[in-house]
């Protein structure tokens, strides 16, 4: 017996097959393929068993990993800091962690000291304000729930900073002198959603900027004219959804760029085309899906229902990308880390959030993660909490 | 020299003579409470150094030696490389030094925003394309779809307005030698359009060769049938009947299917029933056919097959109620 048997993923007959001679792109698709193999007939009976083990979610090394790696910051992230806390944190909350008292104001009290006096936060205490940092530190605050925290943003700064980096061709720049792509377009117009500060000087032209990115692929790209990519077609999506014009974006093309970019044996998802199977685009690709279907339920037409294959992309998770000591991986010859942890663990949520009765999720009950919101990525309780009290701060 | 008078050389900024009128910023406990940095003391005196000179803006050489150091201990910072480019313009130095210097940190880090963003800078300052043609052709030899590489040398060949013929041919050379490289045929694709060659019908007739040349034996390979349909996106599928005949060939003689063929021909129809073709049912019974066989070879994408099989009917649906308000 063999793999085939128990799993949708990992399936034989959709190995690549090589038609002519190899290339680097097909052997290094190979060589992913098999290592994916591995890994699913690890699961595979020993000696004096008989069944196959069904894949088993690591929820306490999980909790024992992003809880450890909050604590400390490598060097070649020391520009990056907010975005530690963002990913521990959110992956935090998505395994249903209860944050102290304690550990929220640590979060507060860090992420106050990289903000800057010009209004938004930096890479770390010191750094001029970036997007990208500013958008982690947002959502980080955001997850945790607590008034405290969401205070603790300066929303007229911040919103100085937004106008400062928007640019006149509606695109956004990273930092003063800093360079444009489509991350900055979204990290922007989410945290000014999220805090309630968007006003039309921060959208001017920005709808056609983003169109323009999107590539004869269907996908978006960073620039007008790069190639089409998983992580730039998010935060495209992402940010016509906030403005209300995802109508703008050819539908047809990117549906069908977005589906291809499941693979047929592996079950995950990759960034562009012939590239490999990576965790992280189980967030940065899924979650799209969830978007077009906003759009479509919005003009009234039907939905794309279940619209990739969620048990496919689960078995990936769950079997190719979990760490033995907790965390997730981008793929299994690949070292853990933060970040792959939370897109991995967001990108389950966004696979089981088609099952509603969440009898069939795989892992069972235990492998059972909240809801997210799939424009902001934070759970659906934190983007309820930090939504109602900013609607109150305005009415007052 | 004497004993006892040697200069002291320490790896320390905090023991430099020269440096004794500044006061390093050190993290405070509140700056610490989390995420604190994992870093040795070289690491906290430099950074300590550069915030104090940051605070108080200091244009100085000695301010840029210090960039050199922390760029050393962290690529990705970026307030570092903005530091330094501040510092760049106002001491006047030599942008050509620049440009190796940052030649040399892209290759140790070819994917960091940041030394991309210093480059491209760099040779906008400098005002001429230099050798960016072949630092990227470089960077490609090692990863030939580095992203941050494919982006300068588009900003390149759009900026100094190089786009030609010898650009399409490099991308001829990298596909020769990997047609799975979907980075090159996008770059491809980029070329045509900057040179607004892309709706040529000379033009079109050589993509489409080579794209027959290559999907014909590899029907497995996404990127060229992609890049076929996107040669197609301004007059359609079917404007193009010898497409469709290579195509519809292509189908009857193989066997082992790639889903990507079978999906050309789905698209094929889905326009015919747009279009209302011969009544558009045999269209939507075709399309119909094309989806089952879809879910079969390629089962991954059952519920987008199905999506698409409802999608036809739709359109077809749509076309019909259009036919009868505009007779
Ligand atoms: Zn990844």
């Amino acid at each position: 017996m063999n793999a085939n048997v128990l799993f949708r993923s990992f399936q034989e007959k959709f190995q690549l097959c090589i038609e002519e001679r190899t290339t680097p792109t097909l052997a290094s698709q190979i060589r992913v393929e098999d290592m994916c193999q591995d890994e699913a007939q690890k699961l595979g009976p020993k000696e004096d068993e008989k069944e196959w083990k069904m894949p088993f979610f690591d929820r306490d090394h999980h909790l024992a990993y992003t809880f450890a790696d909050l604590s400390k910051c490598p060097t070649y992230l020391d520009a990056s800091r907010p975005w530690l806390c963002y990913w521990s944190v959110h992956s935090l909350n998505l395994l249903n962690h209860t944050f102290s008292h304690d550990m929220k104001s640590k979060i507060v009290t860090f992420l106050k000291t990289c903000e800057s006096p010009e209004g938004g936060y930096g890479g770390g205490p010191g750094q001029i304000p970036h997007l990208a940092p500013t958008y982690a530190a947002v959502l980080a605050l955001a997850t945790l729930r607590c008034e405290e925290a969401l205070a603790s943003i300066n929303r007229e700064t911040l919103a100085n900073f937004l106008r400062s980096v928007h640019q006149t061709d509606g695109s956004y720049i990273m930092h003063t002198g800093g360079e444009v792509d489509m991350r900055g377009v979204y990290c922007a117009l989410a945290v000014a959603k999220l805090t309630k500060i968007l006003d039309q000087s921060m959208i001017e032209n920005t709808p056609e900027w983003i169109i323009s990115c999107q590539t004869y692929e269907g996908g978006f790209g960073g620039e007008p004219g790069t190639e089409a990519h998983g992580g730039y077609t998010f935060c495209a999506m992402g940010a016509l959804t906030i403005l209300g014009k995802a109508k703008l974006a050819e539908k047809d093309s990117l549906l069908k760029w977005l589906s291809n970019r499941q693979m047929r044996f592996e079950g995950g998802f990759c960034g562009r085309s012939n590239k490999l199977v990576d965790a992280c685009y189980s967030f940065w690709q899924g979650a799209v899906f969830r978007l077009i279907d906003m759009e479509l339920e919005k003009e009234e037409q039907p939905t794309l229902g279940l619209a990739f294959d969620t048990r496919a992309l689960e078995e990936y998770l769950l079997i190719c990308c979990q760490d033995p000591r907790g965390g997730f991986r981008d793929k299994p010859d690949r070292p853990r880390d933060l970040y792959h942890t939370c897109y991995g663990l967001s990108g389950l949520a966004v696979a089981q959030s088609y099952d509603e009765s969440k009898q069939l999720i795989l892992g069972g009950e235990a492998a059972c993660l909240p809801p997210i919101d799939p424009v902001l990525n934070i759970t659906a309780e934190s983007e309820t909490f930090a939504s109602s009290y900013f609607e109150r701060l305005l009415s007052r | 020299m004497s004993e006892g008078t040697e200069v002291k050389s320490s790896p320390f900024y905090r023991d430099r003579d020269d440096w004794a009128d500044i006061t390093p910023i050190l993290p405070t406990p509140e700056e610490n409470t989390i995420v604190r940095i994992d870093a040795g003391e070289a690491f906290v005196d430099a950074f300590s150094y550069l915030r104090a000179v940051l605070q108080k803006k200091e244009i100085s050489e000695r301010c840029f030696q210090l960039t050199n150091d922390c760029i050393q201990l962290n690529a990705a910072n970026y307030t570092v490389w903005q530091y330094r480019r501040d510092l760049l313009k106002a001491l006047g130095h030599d942008l050509k030094a620049e440009l190796r210097f940052i030649g040399d940190i892209i290759m140790e880090n070819p994917k960091n925003y940041q030394v991309w963003h210093h480059r491209r800078t760099l040779v906008e300052w400098i005002g001429n394309p230099g050798d960016e043609l072949d630092f990227t052709a470089a960077v490609f030899d090692d990863e030939p779809k580095n992203y941050h590489g494919w982006q300068h040398r588009q900003w390149v060949v759009r900026h100094f307005h190089l786009v030609g013929q010898r650009e399409i041919d490099y991308t001829t050379k990298l596909l020769l030698e990997d047609s799975y490289n979907n980075s090159a045929w996008n770059y491809r694709y980029f070329i045509l359009q900057l040179w607004e060659k892309i709706d040529h019908k000379e033009t079109l007739d050589i993509e489409i060769n080579f794209c027959k040349q290559i999907a014909g034996k590899l029907t497995h390979n996404e990127s060229v049938w992609n890049y076929l349909a996107g040669l197609l996106i301004s007059g359609g599928l079917i404007s193009r009947p010898d497409v469709i005949e290579w195509a519809e060939k292509l189908y009857s003689e193989t066997e082992n299917r790639a889903h990507y063929l079978v999906s050309f021909l789905l698209d094929i129809e889905m326009e015919k029933i747009e279009e209302g073709l011969d009544g558009g049912l045999i269209h939507v019974t075709r399309a119909k056919q094309f989806c089952k066989e879809l879910e079969e070879i390629d089962p991954v994408r059952t519920n987008f097959w199905r999506y698409q099989q409802a999608l036809a009917e739709n359109k077809h649906e749509k076309q019909i109620l259009h036919a009868q308000q505009h007779p």
